[in-house]
Parts: structure tokens; C-alpha cells; sequence
């Protein structure tokens, strides 16, 4: 469920943002905090769609929100 | 307490709610040695379709609002109880057949018995699943 090798900059991007809290954030991408909170913390890989959604939130292409780190995949 | 704990609680609820009715009404219908009658049967089988569908209307819109997370938690609670239930029916068939093949017969109660039973223990494995996984989540979150 969760992945080792993705990371992410969501908690920096949300404080970056007027400091959207996660409910927030959950609120606007149509998921529950606790999603919001396995995501952030990388226990939890989101799917396509929501990892879009989060990049179009904070006005960001995909990349800049998640990393893959292939080197230790 | 999340949608989905709640929805696990509502599940078990349901299970033991039917385990407990059809531990007592056979109890009864054996006590009473009560014999099989249509008219009876069929309205035993009614009065369940219409609590079934009442439990499903309640609880499936509500299905909709679990996010994929959620669905991902709810959908592994399933796979695993599964699995249970199969392996329960499995085992406890073939040790009946084992330990009655003595005897050539069984209760006619037994069968019904053990699949309300299986769905028991299986609905208590999802839940416990679906209670560890969120409780876990809370506590590391």
C-alpha cells in the first residue's frame, strides 16, 4: 500500500500555500484527512488521478509534488 | 471514527444480529421439534430478503463516499475474509464428513448453521482488519 521509494513535497507545498491544513487540502482533492496524512507521510501511494489532482491544487506539475527514486527501487 | 470503521462496525452487527437469531430459532425449532412448512419457510425467507435490502440501502450510497484509500482498505478486509470463509467451509465440511461418516447423517440444522457461522467469523476478520489498519494509521499519524 504504502511505497519506500516515493516521496513527496506535499507538507512544504501545503505551508508554501497561505498554510492549507490537510483537511483542507483532503476538501479540495475530495478525500479524507487521513488519506491526506498516509500520503504525506509515504505510507500510502495515491493513484494517478489523485496525484494530479493534488499537483493541480497546489499549481504545480506532477513532478514537483512526488518523486520516484529509482536508484533505490 | 472514520466512515469506514463505522460501516465495519454495522457489518459485524448485522452478522452477529443473524448468528443470534439463528442460533435461537433453531433452537427453538429443534426444542419444539418443529417440522418444515412452505408457508413458513417462505416468510422466514421474505422477512430476511427485506432486512437484507433495508442493511443495503443504508449502507451502499454511502460505499461512494469511501475515498480510494479507503476502498483499497475495504477491498483487502474482503479479499482476506474471504479466504477465511473458504477455508472455514472447507475444513469444517470435511471434518463433518469425517467424524458423522459413522453415523451417515447429520443434523439438518448443521449446514445452515456453519454458513452463518463462516460469515460470522469472516465478517469479524474483515473487521478486525479494517479496526487494526485505522487504528494503526491513527496512531502513527
Amino acid at each position: 500500500m504504502g511505497s519506500e521509494y516515493l516521496t513527496n513535497n506535499i507538507r512544504k507545498l501545503r505551508f508554501e500555500h497561505s498554510q492549507m491544513t490537510q483537511q483542507d487540502l483532503a476538501d479540495k482533492v475530495g478525500v479524507t484527512r487521513q488519506t491526506i496524512i498516509a500520503t504525506e507521510s509515504g505510507r500510502y501511494a495515491p493513484s494517478l488521478p489523485l496525484a494530479f489532482k493534488i499537483a493541480n491544487t497546489f499549481g504545480v506539475p506532477i513532478e514537483q509534488v512526488f518523486q520516484y527514486d529509482e536508484e533505490n527501487s | 471514527m472514520n466512515k469506514l470503521q463505522k460501516r465495519a462496525w454495522i457489518n459485524l452487527g448485522c452478522m452477529a444480529g443473524a448468528l443470534l437469531f439463528t442460533v435461537i430459532f433453531l433452537s427453538f425449532a429443534v426444542h419444539v421439534n418443529m417440522e418444515v412448512d412452505v408457508l413458513g419457510s417462505t416468510l422466514s425467507f421474505l422477512v430476511g430478503l427485506t432486512a437484507g435490502v433495508i442493511v443495503a440501502i443504508r449502507i451502499l450510497p454511502k460505499e461512494n463516499l469511501l475515498d480510494e484509500r479507503e476502498k483499497l482498505i475495504a477491498h483487502t478486509a474482503f479479499t482476506y475474509s474471504s479466504y477465511v470463509f473458504i477455508f472455514f467451509m472447507v475444513f469444517t465440511s470435511q471434518g463433518i464428513f469425517f467424524f458423522s461418516s459413522a453415523r451417515d447423517k447429520i443434523p439438518v440444522y448443521l449446514p445452515f448453521l456453519l454458513s452463518v457461522s463462516g460469515l460470522f467469523i469472516s465478517q469479524l476478520v474483515s473487521f478486525s482488519i479494517v479496526q487494526i489498519w485505522c487504528v494503526k494509521e491513527q496512531q502513527n499519524g
